[in-house]
């Protein structure tokens, strides 16, 4: 035997459960989506940054080009020209610069230019009365202007690293909540699951606070539970029917014998006679109940195909003839067609039995009557005959397995046949219906869906 | 005077066999299948006990004994198909004073109506049984066994074994039965234990164990009390 503690797998040091694994994966989306930030933020940012500082540079080298000029126009040719103005602008921003003249010799360079060569070159033309007499070209050295950007870019992986910890955060407790309120209704369903495990047959989950899913895996479990719980009622009620049934026949025997032994009844044919018949009781009973068994299980497993009641009520009535002929019953028959889905075979059984016992408890003469046809949605066959009757206060009862009315103590049978029929009917998603007035007769009814032609 | 016994029991053959075991026990016996009649006959027959069915078509027993608890004290022996407990507290609780379960020995619902009237006061056989001319006298009483003038120490299973044998003299009691009746229906095993029982049994009483008198064997049978009752 297992105990259900033992199913659960072995717990791992970081337990492998939805809490975790939930967990785990709102923190590894979180971490993605802000990595995925901070990479398109950096490219996209440093972007931003060398546009500006370019936009910067061309500016300046343009207000150098500008001073340039302003020293050209004073004196009209660069010879002589005063360009400290143009200078000083570069030395204030940190920039090298040289000015040529149209033909691109050199009129001006400030010291540090020569060993500047490879820095961030920037060149304007300089425009003395509205034509070009010549060149300036600006060297960026200084940190003052390239420094931003990078400034800028470390201000921003903070920010990223900052707002990645709080998302990290935030992801690990959202992701417990969320785990949480997963995982509260699936315990409680496997605390009712081992609960209907350990034979609690009233164990129900019942009405639970979950996502959709979840909440109809409760809903599927309570009806699995009801329809195992119903299961078992009939089995239950089925053994004590048995074994309650079988007592009376038994104790009969018992007493019988025993008055035979202790000398009390002489065994005469008769005495005999009466102790046989309940023997034959018994092997009845016996059979019936394998009947039983093996209309349950062919309520299971229906072949269900379109058919015409008239045809099976006709087939079954054939089949009776010879009963009836013998007993003197006459059998009227008024079938209309109407077709049903039906085992055709099970459905026969049923119209069978409905005969037999119409004829067993009509009194020789009155006839029995079969009716087949359509009435509405439905197909109906009625089986009347004109015997005793059932008394109203039994009419509920004669569907129970082994119940046999008090005037049925004469007939044979265990009353079995009837509870079959019904539950073959049930199987065919029709039923069963009696109505009587006793000393006048009895009106068996089979509803059963017609087939509408489509 | 004999006690009158009122017998409610739907099913014809039980109802016959079970009189003719009251009857054979010197009780004056009334019967019926009918609750509605009982309830008639109790109140104008005045019998001393009932034996009443509890499955009766028309009135349940226990309605039966609920209206019959209401107007007087006489005894009820509940005779029930149902063996479930709740049943059977529900049969004593409606004022059964006692019952027995389908199927039932006879003789056994005998006996539960000797011991119920015995208990309510009614005379009882004060005497012992005696078989063989005084040879054998059993006094269920007071639970002795008496064999040519002396007391017998004997087990509970011996004391059964005899008992029974003595109950109906010259009926053969097959293995089967004496197991069923001495250690009831509970008892699983193998029914020739009852042949050592037996053999300590003749021991004790017979004067030539190898020469049974008293409990004699049948060949293919069982056993048998080979002493006739005195009366």
């Amino acid at each position: 035997m297992t105990d259900p503690a033992d199913i659960r797998p072995a717990r791992r040091a970081v337990a492998d459960t939805l809490r975790t694994r939930l967990a785990v994966s709102f923190l590894g989306v979180a971490l993605a989506a802000v990595a995925l930030l901070a990479v398109l933020t950096v490219i996209f940012a440093s972007d931003d940054v060398s546009t500006l500082v370019h936009n910067q540079r061309t500016e300046l080298t343009n207000g150098i080009a500008g001073a340039a000029a302003a020293g050209w126009e004073r004196r009209d040719r660069w010879a002589g020209a005063d360009l400290s103005a143009a200078l000083d602008l570069a030395a204030d921003t940190g920039s090298e610069v040289r000015i040529t003249d149209d033909v691109g010799r050199v009129v001006e360079i400030s010291p540090g230019f020569a060993s500047s060569a490879g820095r961030p070159q920037y060149q304007a033309p300089v425009f003395g009365d509205g034509r070009p007499v010549g060149e300036v070209t600006v060297r960026f050295t200084g940190e003052r202007l390239s420094g931003a950007d990078s400034a800028l870019q470390s201000a921003l992986i903070w920010a990223i690293v900052a707002a990645a910890g709080v998302a990290a955060l935030l992801a690990l407790l959202t992701g417990l909540a969320v785990a949480r309120r997963l995982t509260r209704p699936v315990r409680h369903i496997i605390s009712v699951t081992r609960a209907m495990g350990a034979g609690v047959r009233t164990a129900r989950v019942g009405p639970v606070r979950a996502p959709e899913e979840l909440r109809e895996l409760a809903t599927a479990f309570d009806q699995m539970a009801d329809v195992l719980d119903r299961q078992e009622q009939l089995r239950r009620d089925l053994v004590a029917d048995v074994a309650h049934e079988l007592r009376t026949p038994v104790a009969i025997l018992q007493a019988g014998h025993e008055a035979l032994l202790d000398g009390l009844a002489e065994p005469t044919p008769a005495e005999l006679v009466s102790l046989h018949d309940e023997v034959l009781r018994l092997a009845r009973m016996v059979d019936e109940l394998e009947t039983l068994a093996a209309a349950d299980a062919a309520a299971l497993h229906l072949e269900l195909r379109p058919c015409d009641l008239a045809e099976v009520a006709s087939s079954a009535a054939d089949g009776l003839a010879s009963r009836f002929g013998a007993a003197g019953v006459q059998l009227e028959r008024r079938l209309a067609p109407a077709v049903v889905m039906a085992d055709e075979q099970r459905l026969r059984q049923v119209v069978t039995n409905l005969l037999t016992n119409a004829l067993k408890f009509s009194p020789g003469g009155a006839p029995v009557a079969i009716d087949v046809g359509p009435a509405g949605p439905d197909a109906i066959l009625r089986v009347s005959d004109h015997g005793v009757g059932i008394p109203a206060a039994d009419l509920p009862r004669i569907f129970d397995r082994f119940w046999r009315g008090a005037q049925a103590a004469q007939t044979s049978g265990s009353g079995i046949g009837l509870a079959i029929a019904a539950e073959l009917v049930r199987a065919h998603h029709g039923h069963l219906s009696a109505s009587s007035q006793p000393g006048a007769g009895t009106q068996m009814t089979l509803t059963l869906p017609l087939v509408t032609a489509a | 005077m004999a006690a009158t016994i009122l017998l409610v029991e739907d099913e014809t053959k039980l109802r016959d066999l079970l009189r003719s075991y009251l009857e054979q026990a010197g009780f004056s016996v009334l019967s019926t299948g009918s609750g509605a009649e009982a309830l008639s006959l109790a109140t104008t027959a005045e019998p001393d006990l009932l034996v009443l069915d509890l499955g009766l078509p028309d009135l349940g027993g226990e309605t039966v004994a609920r209206e019959l608890r209401a107007t007087s004290s006489t005894p009820i022996l509940m005779l029930t198909a149902r063996s479930s407990e709740e049943d059977r507290v529900a049969g004593l609780e409606a004022g059964a004073d006692d019952y027995v379960t389908k199927p039932f020995s006879p003789r056994e619902v005998v006996l539960r109506v000797q011991a119920i009237l015995r208990r309510g006061g009614q005379s009882a056989t004060a005497e012992p049984a005696s078989y063989g001319g005084g040879a054998l006298l059993i006094d269920e009483s007071r639970h002795v066994a008496t064999v040519r003038g002396e007391d017998i120490d004997l087990t509970p299973t011996e004391w059964g074994v005899l008992v029974t044998l003595a109950s109906v003299p010259g009926r053969v009691y097959s293995r089967f039965e004496l197991i069923n009746r001495v250690r009831g229906y509970e008892f699983d095993g193998y029914e020739r234990i009852i042949d050592s029982h037996v053999k300590n049994l003749r021991r004790k009483i017979e004067q030539d164990a190898g020469n049974p008198e008293i409990v004699t064997t049948v060949l293919g049978g069982g056993y048998r009390l080979g002493l006739a009752r005195d009366d």
